[in-house]
């Protein structure tokens, strides 16, 4: 056949092709290494030489066409496959994939968000032994042997007389006995009390306390660092209310609620009909503790307040019972 | 304490509503517990004697009692462990109405039927006393309403601060209300003791443990019993009414906070003394308990021995009885330490300890007895019987406070001026003088917890509510700021091991002997508590393996594969009385078919996450098996463990899966942390190699991989290994890809065969590797 025949051939048959894989076969079939085509101009050598230049044009224009058709055929079929594979659906989207992610623990990232608010506000964060001296449990925070306050927190013992701490406020001495004012921290930690447990009472729990001692400190700082803590853990919504307690360390003491997470104030179940609940105790440090660690408190004045963590995630998340939090059960962990 | 409020009004000049009281106490910081509004009782509940108590042939804890309702005698279900024959109770037959609105009906309990129920106090809505079947006078009559017995009485329930004795008393209260509303103060009438009669015979010989002791005698006629408006006040304040004589006592008590105790003055012999007990001493007090009293027991005794326990409990044999003619009235003031002991060793804390232990004011001892001392005259005209004997061994200290109003108005962040102090704190008992940049406060003798000017602070805050205290934040310029590296790098290790599904958990730190002797640990090398609350929190851990392996077994059937960890402070015992050290500890537990893979991921993880250089030391730990069992190093320092726990461990543990235990001193693995460094990256295009080598089966890859690393002749990395008797007797294959590169330029095939030879050669040195063929 000559290149004129072949390629009227090869486009008759290029036209009728509706695939990719059968167009390559034709590109094999005529320009492959053992193509017609490709034959052919191997065999123009053949020829007697007068005939070899024409014919090699001829070839030549021939391998070219064809090639161009071929590669316009090809866009053709690629445009139609991708528009026919674009339409068709063989993957469920929404199908979950990878590895599970854990959890954190939510008392932790509740611990995490306030070191975070915290650190925005230049507070220090301090940690330290959970088995204390009775000094720094008690005695250093106004609190002697024969206090009836140590009635108030039900205290484990070891056989040594040390004792495993029952708020964090030890650190708080720590620090300030090595520590001179300005002070900011915080000190959290877990904290042990030998009560009988219930679903708002736990013998082992999260504590974080505060403590801020500098020149000019009033009831007015305690407000808005408190009000800082409320609002940056429940919400910019939130309001407080302090109301006088009594607690051995600090003078005046106050304890504050903070406006219901759910009905903000108007009143419902979880806050029983009074728009508010119970969060923490702080108060005006003590005198008398700030001079346990050689602190004048004629020149400088302090705050401090402490709250149990696990009180302050189930009024967030809501949770009735705080045992949940140290059970482990991961069908409650998944939920955080 | 439980305040009824018409019994508290009596000491306000005008009528404040129950609401108003319970929102006054409240704003002056004091708690109140519930608030109980009375409600009219239905007249079917009915009083009732009990005649016959039998044991319910069903139930252990039931009883089945016969009780005569004034017309018929019945037989009732009853669980309240306070049933005796003879005592008169609350009836409530079937169709009476509660005051909860709980319709009774016939109800059979475990095969017995009940037509009625005998009720609590709380379930009378008469008190929250809820602990048996609430006793009614013993002169109720079998069938009368109990409408008609006690008339319900709003009540207030305080709870009381460890400093203000003064709030356990009902004109406390009044104080605090009448401040609060500005409604003036009612004191209730007094009596002045007469100088006749003859002395009474008394020794104090324990002068510490006495602040003041005061005795006198007093006739009287009990014959017409306690007026009823007294029997219902005590009845709603939660006490019983048990005869004239003693109710007296207990009115008295409530109302001024000053616990007195009555003797039958016909049982007593004189002489008394005041002292502490003798070894071998023993009382039988009211309750009817024979107490062995120790050196440590402040006691009243006579001629016979001990009469009282000073301030806990009377004793039985000079009792008051309906038929009591005569009384020794005692008001004193112990010291509250001593009392406190008392109550707690003798586990008797009764109203009187709960107050004498708050060390009551002299003051009080002489106004509490005067004040009962009136009532006996103005119920039964009772007379004074004895020369009143009184001695004061501690004398009323009045503390007067000069303080400048600035400083007060500093700490409240409020203005405060001598004017508003001089104004308001003496609506609360204090006097106030004006000097002239300052004031001086008395304060008075009801109140010794203020003593400084912060207590001043608090009393006038009281006063005027914290609503109007501005809101700002502390100003603060430090000298320097300590960047804090511990949380992030925390917060890092997290990270690390949530992005591996890891769970995390909070356990206790206080575990039980049998978690800890679950994995062989010995008891005494652990730190014990002297009084857990269970055994099952008795011991202080050493690590987090048993708390997370009781997690684990009740989490077992989570999933069929997943991880927990937790990070805590654990406890290691150093010298006896000093503290223990408490290194931060991170323990993870992983159930997984592939259970040490799951742990040497996450050790990767933390390892690669701070860039640290954490190398295996294959050494064996009891707990895990012996050739899964490594410790893990930071250079030549130990700082944790990783392993997969023996099976004979896995007690309780049912699924089919292994345990990877991982454990790391968390604050080392931060340590462990390097700097990043850069590292000059090629141009050119590396040149890869695959080799596999066999080696003894205890030489490890981490140490390959090293001896290759420092060569710098080329990067590697770990393809597989395998495991197979053809290899030779304990071989094993290593499979790895070297990748070889130059800075200078392109590396050739030969350049890169050389570098191989030179490495296979080392590796045969080093480890005594063959290459695979």
């Amino acid at each position: 056949m000559n290149p004129t025949e072949l390629i009227k051939k090869a486009e008759d048959s290029i036209a009728k092709v509706d695939s990719l894989a059968a167009l390559e076969d034709l590109r094999v079939k005529y320009l492959g290494r053992s193509g017609e085509l490709t034959l052919y101009l191997r065999g123009i050598g053949k020829l007697p030489k007068s005939e070899r230049a024409q014919a090699g044009e001829t070839a030549n224009k021939a391998r070219i066409r064809l090639s161009e058709t071929i590669e316009t055929k090809q866009q053709e079929l690629e445009q139609s496959e991708l528009a026919k594979m674009m339409d068709t659906t063989n993957i469920d989207l929404s199908a979950p994939a990878g590895m599970p992610i854990g959890h954190d623990h939510p008392i932790s990232s509740l611990l995490n968000d306030i070191v975070r608010l915290y650190w925005q506000m230049g507070f220090q964060v301090v940690q330290g032994p959970e088995i204390e001296t009775p000094w720094y449990n008690f005695e250093a925070l106004n609190i002697p042997a024969d206090h009836p306050a140590r009635d108030m927190q039900d205290t484990f013992y070891l056989d040594d007389g040390n004792l495993p701490r029952t708020h964090t406020s030890g650190m708080q001495i720590r620090h300030m006995e090595q520590t001179k004012p300005p002070i900011r921290i915080i000190s959290p930690g877990k904290v042990y009390r030998n009560e009988d447990e219930d679903a708002r009472h736990i013998w082992s729990f999260m504590q974080m306390e505060g403590l801020v001692v500098d020149e000019g400190i009033g009831v007015a700082e305690l407000k808005g660092t408190l009000l800082a803590l409320v609002r940056g853990i429940l919400g910019d919504k939130m309001e407080i209310r302090l109301r006088p307690n009594y607690f051995p360390y600090t003078e005046p003491s106050i304890e504050i609620d903070a406006s219901c997470v759910v009905c903000h104030g108007k009143g419902c179940g979880l806050c029983s009909h009074t728009g508010w609940v119970e969060l923490l105790g702080s108060g005006m440090v003590h005198p008398q503790v700030l001079k346990n660690v050689g602190i004048d408190p004629v020149k400088y004045s302090g705050f401090a307040f402490g709250v149990g963590l696990e009180r302050l995630a189930a009024v967030k998340y809501q949770v009735p019972d705080l045992r949940e939090f140290w059970r482990p059960n991961l069908k409650f962990l998944e939920q955080f | 304490m439980k305040a009824p409020t018409s019994w508290l009004g009596d000491y306000l000049s005008t009528k404040v509503d129950t609401k108003t009281m319970a929102e006054a106490l409240e704003a002056g910081g004091i708690e109140v517990e519930q608030v109980l509004y009375a409600a009219k009782l239905d007249e079917q509940i009915i009083a009732a004697e009990i005649k016959k108590i039998a044991q319910h042939p069903n139930a252990d804890k039931l009883n089945l009692a016969t009780i005569f309702d004034g017309k018929h005698e019945i037989q009732v279900v009853c669980g309240a462990p306070n049933l005796k024959t003879g005592m008169k109770v609350a009836l409530a037959p079937v169709g009476a109405k509660l005051p909860d609105g709980t319709v009774m009906k016939l109800a059979t309990i475990r095969g017995e039927s009940s037509p009625g129920m005998l009720a609590t106090a709380q379930e009378l809505g008469l008190s929250n006393d809820d602990s048996g079947v609430m006793p009614l006078p013993d002169n109720a009559k079998p069938g009368t309403p109990l409408r008609d017995i006690f008339t319900a009485e709003d009540v207030i329930d305080v709870t009381t601060q460890a400093n203000r004795f003064d709030l356990l008393s009902l004109i406390g209260l009044a104080q605090e209300i009448s401040a609060q509303t500005d409604t003036p103060m009612k004191m209730p009438p007094i009596a002045e003791p007469t100088d006749d009669g003859s002395a009474l015979d008394i020794k104090i010989e324990a002068k510490e443990a006495v602040r003041r002791y005061m005795l006198v005698g007093i006739k009287l006629d009990q014959s017409h019993g306690t007026a009823k408006t007294a029997v219902d006040r005590l009845q709603a304040a939660g006490l019983r009414s048990i005869n004239l004589a003693v109710d007296i006592t207990n009115y008295t008590m409530w109302e001024m906070g000053q616990p007195l105790h009555a003797f039958d003055a016909a049982k007593v012999k004189f002489p008394i003394t005041v002292r502490f007990a003798k070894a071998g001493e023993t009382l039988e007090t009211l309750d009817g308990i024979m107490r062995k009293l120790t050196p440590q027991d402040l006691i009243i005794v006579d001629q016979e021995g001990p009469i009282d326990l000073a301030g806990v409990m009377g004793g039985k044999r000079t009792e008051v009885t309906a038929e009591t003619t005569e009384i020794l009235l005692e008001s004193a003031s112990f010291d509250g330490t001593t009392v406190r002991k008392m109550a707690q060793r003798h586990g008797l804390r009764s109203d009187a300890s709960a107050r004498f232990e708050r060390n009551l004011p002299v003051t009080l001892t002489e106004l509490g007895l005067k004040r009962a001392l009136y009532s006996y005259q103005m119920a039964v005209g009772a007379e004074q019987s004895t020369k009143l004997y009184d001695e004061l061994l501690k004398p009323e200290v009045i503390t007067k406070i000069v303080v400048d109003p600035t400083h007060i108005s500093k700490i409240l962040s409020i203005p405060v001026t001598a004017a508003d102090l001089s104004k308001q704190l003496p609506k609360l008992g204090f006097e106030v003088q004006a000097q002239s940049d300052s004031v001086e406060v008395t304060v008075p003798w009801s109140r010794p917890d203020v003593v400084l000017a912060e207590d001043l602070a608090e009393e006038y805050i009281r006063l005027q509510g914290y609503d109007n205290v501005p809101s700002r934040l502390p100003k603060w310029q430090p000298d320097a700021v300590a960047a804090d590296r511990y949380w992030p790098n925390l917060w890092k290790a997290k990270d690390a091991l949530k992005a591996l599904g890891l769970f995390e958990v909070i356990t206790y730190s206080f575990v039980s002997a049998e978690q800890l002797q679950q994995f062989g640990y010995t008891l005494k090398d652990h730190l014990k508590l002297k009084n857990p609350l269970s055994s099952e929190q008795a011991y202080l851990r050493q690590n987090l393996l048993p708390s997370l392996m009781t997690a684990m077994v009740r989490n077992q059937g989570y999933r069929p594969e997943f991880g927990i960890y937790e990070t805590s402070q654990v406890f290691i015992p150093t010298e006896p009385g000093m503290q223990p050290l408490e290194p931060k500890q991170l323990g993870v537990l992983i159930k997984s078919q592939a259970a040490y893979q799951g742990v040497k991921a996450a050790l990767d993880r933390l390892n690669a996450t701070f860039n640290a250089d954490l190398r295996l030391d294959v050494t064996k730990h009891s707990e895990f098996l012996p050739s899964y069992s490594a410790n893990i190093m930071n250079g030549k320092a130990v700082i944790g463990r990783i392993g997969q726990l023996h099976p004979k461990y896995l007690a309780g543990f049912k699924a089919k899966a292994g345990l990877g235990y991982l454990e790391l001193d968390l604050e080392k693995l931060f340590e462990a942390s390097k700097p990043y460094r850069y590292h000059p990256i090629s141009r050119f295009p590396s040149l890869y190699r695959d080799l596999a080598v066999v080696v003894d089966r205890d030489k490890l890859w981490q140490d390959v991989e090293a001896a290759i690393t420092s060569t710098e002749l080329a990067g590697v990395s770990f393809l597989s290994d395998y495991y197979d008797d053809s290899l030779g007797k304990n071989k094993k294959s290593l499979a790895m890809r070297l990748e070889m590169f130059s800075l200078e330029g392109t590396l050739t095939d030969k350049e890169a065969d050389k570098r191989l030879s030179k490495i296979v050669v080392l590796l045969e040195q080093r480890f005594g590797a063959k290459p695979r063929t």
